[in-house]
């Protein structure tokens, strides 16, 4: 490949870099501008995506473009005499683009956009609306540089630079100066955290991976592996907990069980950040982690892997169908979702658990904005209970919501029955290893099936059928086309948009059939029971909540998750903090104060010899003179 | 004469000068008790050049040196004094104890 082919490459991650850097002088006295300076940027990043994309669809499908093979565009970092004398040799960096980097660069770039039209119009009047734009700028830059790394450790520091972006956009109305919200600031600290955990993890994990195999360019890693494998006819002992490690960081960003606990949290952030955070950046990154790691994970791991993915999806669609909130249905839908992705890297099948992440970004950032829309227009009101009979007020809205929820619901021709269809395929050809590893996955994987449709119609039908259940959404009335037009081209996206997958995953053919025709059964039965409860009202939800008593109690309670981390981890870690600061009162404190207090004492008695007057001085020369003198003479004599 | 002689008058002068400098009550005589000072320095550089052939003209060049550095700090004694008695009003060394915490 030229090498200029890696300039534009990497230019689709420095466009949104250069509008951040010229958004932090403009964000606060030219707020619009900073907007469309924001938007320019992604949209000409998108541009280039797009010409890569066609690079990409007309080469061979496993094609690797990696600029240290091709001679360009990798650099020596952190070259020191020191690394190379170690016989490491000095840490190279490099862009890598293949069959599954292109289309995932095309989404972010498309989804962002998207997100940066929608808020120049759902953000306006926010006081902070210049900077609002400039962490959009960074979180996309972080997204794309980390999708073209072509390392751990430059994936690691855009991963870490997400999190921070994560921080302050989840944050955002706690920052406004007249009316800080709390709740912002929590939840924004509380996704800090809960993924430093998971991030702490990657660090040991890539550390012993570089300790190990001294490179940490995937293309070398693979091969390392096969090596080991090879030399020592299984796979290192020590690559497991390595694996292990890898995991756990994904777990965390992919607010996965058990580090799910920030993504419902976050909500408290803007809605497109939402959409963001959950389409195209920040949990997608998980996900692509493992499936960039797959080759480094033993057996062991890949099962751990597919049992979590499996559980969290099943975990999520349950908490989602008890919960009133539209957006934190769609949070939960993500980690739902993201389980689906988790377990499809666990099942063997990386490649299907990035087309999910493609499609999944597309009708997910739809859904987000959708759910903006009915908040903006029904002037922030959020409880599912008080929706309703939205359809005709907001009939544009009403229809690409449709959309979305039967792509997420993977019923056929929709992009996301191609990518959970091939998730399902892969879990259905995992049983033939057997035993409980093997039926676990796609058992929960098709309940869950059945219940994303289920909980995303109950959303559905709540939101936009019926009547009015409360003034603000009597009086809604459609938002303007700003808003609007991202849900249109998404909605388009999320009709055709499995298309533009370039890496199939090979179908299992013996299972493809049957987990098609699971699925689409699957789907269809959540949809039906939500058409008969929520359109027809056939049944009553709420006695059937009651029916199922205790289960429906802890399932709204997320399983007491949250409770569990506060009392396990949050109390006594304050508690630890607070005896700590007691000590640090009454002992490091006291003798610092002290020691000052001493050297105030000394100084007081010997400000008497600071008179002021020259001649004292003179005379202390004098004697010091006298004293030198007698030193002098001491010593000839 | 000798040496010695030379030398005595020297000390003389310098111990004068330091007592001036220290001891009197305007900052115009403690400047002239300085001047003495330097002076004294002078006669011992140059008696020393002429009773001692071997040290050459590196006396009497060290005598120069020094009277050209008393006049600079002459110039520039004086000016301080001109501007501590437009600060304070007086050049009354007692008088003048600001650097006092």
């Amino acid at each position: 490949m030229p090498a200029d082919f890696f300039v534009l490459l990497l230019a689709v991650p420095l466009l949104p870099l250069a509008a951040w850097l010229l958004q932090l002088g403009l964000g606060r006295r030219r707020p619009r501008l900073s907007a469309g300076l924001g938007l320019l940027a992604v949209t000409a990043s998108a541009a280039v995506a797009i010409w890569l994309y066609r690079q990409a669809a007309a080469a061979p499908v496993d094609f690797i473009w990696s600029s240290a093979a091709s001679g360009g565009m990798s650099w020596n970092w952190l070259a020191s005499s020191g690394v190379q004398d170690s016989g490491l040799g000095a840490f190279r960096a490099g862009l890598r683009f293949d069959a599954l980097s292109a289309p995932l660069l095309l989404m972010v770039c498309a989804v962002s956009a998207m997100v940066h039209l929608y808020s120049t119009r759902s953000m306006r009047g926010d006081s902070r609306y210049g900077a609002y734009f400039a962490g959009l700028s960074l979180f996309t830059f972080a997204m794309l540089a980390m999708l073209v790394s072509d390392n751990l450790l430059f994936l690691f520091i855009f991963w870490e630079l997400m999190g921070v972006c994560s921080w302050f956009l989840i944050g955002h109305d706690s920052f406004d100066r007249q009316r800080p919200r709390q709740v912002a600031a929590r939840a924004a600290v509380k996704a800090l955290l809960t993924t430093r955990v998971g991030d702490l993890a990657l660090l040991l994990g890539i550390a012993s991976l570089w300790q190990h195999f001294g490179t940490l360019e995937f293309g070398q890693l693979y091969q390392a592996v096969a090596e080991a494998r090879g030399d020592l006819g299984q796979w290192p002992p020590w690559l497991w907990t390595t694996g292990l490690l890898i995991v756990l960081g994904a777990l965390g960003k992919s607010a996965q069980f058990p580090l799910h606990v920030w993504l419902p949290d976050a909500m408290a952030g803007p809605t497109p950040v939402s959409a963001m955070i959950h389409a195209a950046t920040m949990v997608a990154a998980g996900v692509y982690l493992v499936a960039r790691s797959f080759p480094l994970f033993t057996p062991g791991v890949l099962t751990m892997l597919a049992l979590l993915g499996a559980f969290s999806a099943l975990l999520a669609a349950l908490m989602a169908l008890c919960t009133f909130d539209l957006k934190k249905v769609l949070a939960y839908s993500t980690i739902s979702q993201l389980g689906y992705m988790i377990a499809a890297v666990g099942v063997g099948s990386p490649e299907a658990g990035l087309f999910h992440v493609f499609t999944h970004g597309m009708f997910k950032a739809g859904l987000f904005l959708g759910a903006g829309a009915v908040i903006h227009a029904c002037h922030h009101q959020q409880d599912l209970r008080h929706l309703g009979g939205l359809r005709r007020r907001l009939p544009l809205t009403a229809i690409t919501m449709l959309i979305f929820c039967l792509a997420i619901a993977g019923v056929p021709w929709l992009s996301g029955y191609y990518s959970k269809d091939a998730i399902l395929a892969a879990a259905v050809a995992g049983t033939e290893q057997g035993g409980l590893a093997g039926w676990v996955p796609p058992i929960f994987l098709l309940l869950t099936a059945a219940l994303t449709s289920l909980y995303m119609f109950r959303l559905y039908f709540l939101t936009f059928a019926g009547e009015a259940r409360s003034d603000h959404a009597a009086a809604a009335r459609e938002n303007p086309m700003a808003m609007s037009a991202p849900l249109a081209v998404l909605a388009l996206l999320s009709f055709g948009g499995a298309a533009l997958w370039l890496a199939p995953p090979e179908s299992a053919a013996a299972s493809h059939g049957i987990a098609q025709l699971l699925a689409v059964i699957a789907a269809l039965l959540g949809i039906a029971v939500a058409v008969l409860l929520y359109l027809l009202n056939w049944g009553n939800p709420a006695r059937i909540a009651a029916a199922l008593g205790p289960f429906y109690r802890a399932a709204r309670a997320r399983f007491g998750i949250d409770e569990f981390y506060r009392a396990v981890l949050v109390q006594p870690l304050r508690g630890l903090a607070r005896a700590w600061v007691r000590f640090d009162r009454a002992v490091v404190d006291r003798a610092f104060e002290h020691a000052g207090r001493v050297a105030l004492a000394a100084g007081q008695r010997l400000r008497r010899l600071q008179t002021g007057r020259i001649q004292d001085y003179l005379y202390l020369s004098y004697a010091g003179m006298l004293l030198a003198a007698l030193f002098f003479l001491g010593r000839t004599a | 004469m000798e040496l010695g002689a030379y030398l005595a008058v020297s000390a003389v002068l310098f111990v004068l000068g330091m007592a001036m400098a220290a001891a009197r009550r305007s900052l115009i005589y403690v400047l002239m008790g300085l001047e003495l000072i330097l002076n004294a320095a002078n006669i011992n550089l140059v008696a020393f050049a002429r009773f001692k052939p071997e040290i050459g003209l590196d006396g009497q060049i060290g005598a120069i040196f020094v009277i050209i550095l008393a006049a600079a700090e002459a110039a520039i004694g004086l000016a301080i004094v001109l501007n501590v008695y437009s600060r304070f009003g007086t050049i009354r060394p007692d008088d003048i104890d600001e650097l006092r915490q």
